[in-house]
């Protein structure tokens, strides 16, 4: 479980963004989180929760965006969405297997909202 | 890791909204990590090392695996970074080889970072060196996140935890660009289905090498040091 120092990075990010935007506080942080990034949403809301404590996040809401598996095929070229709960990424085409990611690994901070 | 700078963000817009302002940051949690991997990578290239990260279970055989690896190919000079939870027992187990060894104790993290891979590597003489093992904490859900700079992701799965072990941890197979099947001498006794085990794994990373070993016995060791004398003479991998 590594969900406590990654919402500790969350929060330096929202932190830092509001202090460099010469806001008083953040009230939202919203977070892209791709399906095999590894990260647990129940686990990282409680992290986020107690790693927000004593900064201008306090209040902050995490808003979460879930970004698919997408994998491309090399011999059909072309890129397809996963909703494999294994991540098996079968081309749609061809029905192959493929391990050509192209999305899904994200974790980024994407916005925040301060006053 | 000595200098200290501010987290980069990049301001691309501000939108005013009742709640506050929106700042669009667009920046990964796992940044600074990404950039010191990619510094430790640049580094081990300078070295000409092929560095290894060696992931599994807890109980998979990383540390016999690399233990035999270690007395079997001397003619490779080799360091060794060893990422335990609390103990030294590994580390200690893999000084028996020869190879130059230095603890990492996470103090429970759960996995390594590029952070504690700098740190180690300054303890090591790297230069006359070929290979790098970084053996990771056994965890198969955490160590995926971070890249620690190495060349080569080698996942070790042993024969006892099932064949769906694949299709449990994607995105630590996923990413894998070696796939080792462990403690084969027990295939038996637990009854594997190997050609099950190996449909997972090549309908979950279809771009892995596949080994299967005994690291206890050595059998199935051979087309592993192959590959890995392949990977050397490729040298400078395109970094992933």
């Amino acid at each position: 479980m590594h969900e406590l120092g990654i919402a500790r990075s969350i929060v330096d990010i929202a932190v830092e963004t509001a202090r460099r935007g010469s806001a008083r506080r953040v009230t939202c942080v919203g977070l892209r989180v791709g399906a095999l990034a590894g990260v647990e949403e129940d686990a990282l809301d409680l992290a986020f929760e107690v790693a927000r404590r004593g900064t201008p996040a306090e209040s902050a809401d995490l808003r979460v965006e879930t970004v698919a598996l997408r994998c491309h095929c090399a011999s059909c070229d072309v890129d397809f969405d996963v909703d494999d709960r294994h991540g098996i990424a079968l081309c749609p085409v061809c029905r192959k297997p493929s391990g050509d990611i192209r999305a899904g690994m994200e974790l980024e901070v994407s916005y925040v909202e301060v006053m | 890791m000595s200098e200290t700078r501010p987290v980069g963000i990049s301001v691309l817009t501000d939108r005013e909204t009742d709640r506050g302002r929106v700042i669009d940051v667009e920046k990964g949690v796992l940044a600074r990590n990404d950039e010191l991997a990619a510094m430790n990578r640049a580094r081990f290239d300078r070295h000409g090392l092929l560095v290894l990260n060696v992931l599994s279970s807890p109980g998979s055989g990383k540390t016999t695996f690399l233990a035999r690896l270690l007395r079997e190919r001397r003619d490779l000079p080799a360091a060794v970074i060893v990422g335990d939870l609390a103990t030294d027992r590994d580390a200690d187990q893999l000084r028996g080889s020869g190879a130059e060894v230095v603890q990492i104790t996470t103090g429970g993290v759960c996995h390594l970072e590029a952070a504690m891979v700098a740190g180690a590597a300054e303890r090591l003489t790297l230069d006359g060196k070929r290979l790098l093992l970084i053996e990771n904490v056994g965890n198969l859900v955490c160590p995926a996140a971070y890249d620690l700079g190495e060349g080569l992701r080698v996942v070790l799965i042993s024969v006892t935890e099932g064949e769906d072990k694949p299709l449990k941890y994607p995105s630590m197979f996923k990413t894998a660009d070696a796939v080792v099947i462990n403690k084969m001498d027990l295939g038996e006794a637990v009854g594997l289905d190997e050609a099950a085990l190996r449909a997972n794994l090549e309908a979950q990373c279809p771009r892995a090498a596949v080994f299967a070993v005994s690291a206890r016995t050595g059998a199935g060791m051979e087309p592993f040091y192959a590959y890995l004398d392949q990977q050397l003479r490729a040298g400078d991998r395109p970094a992933r």
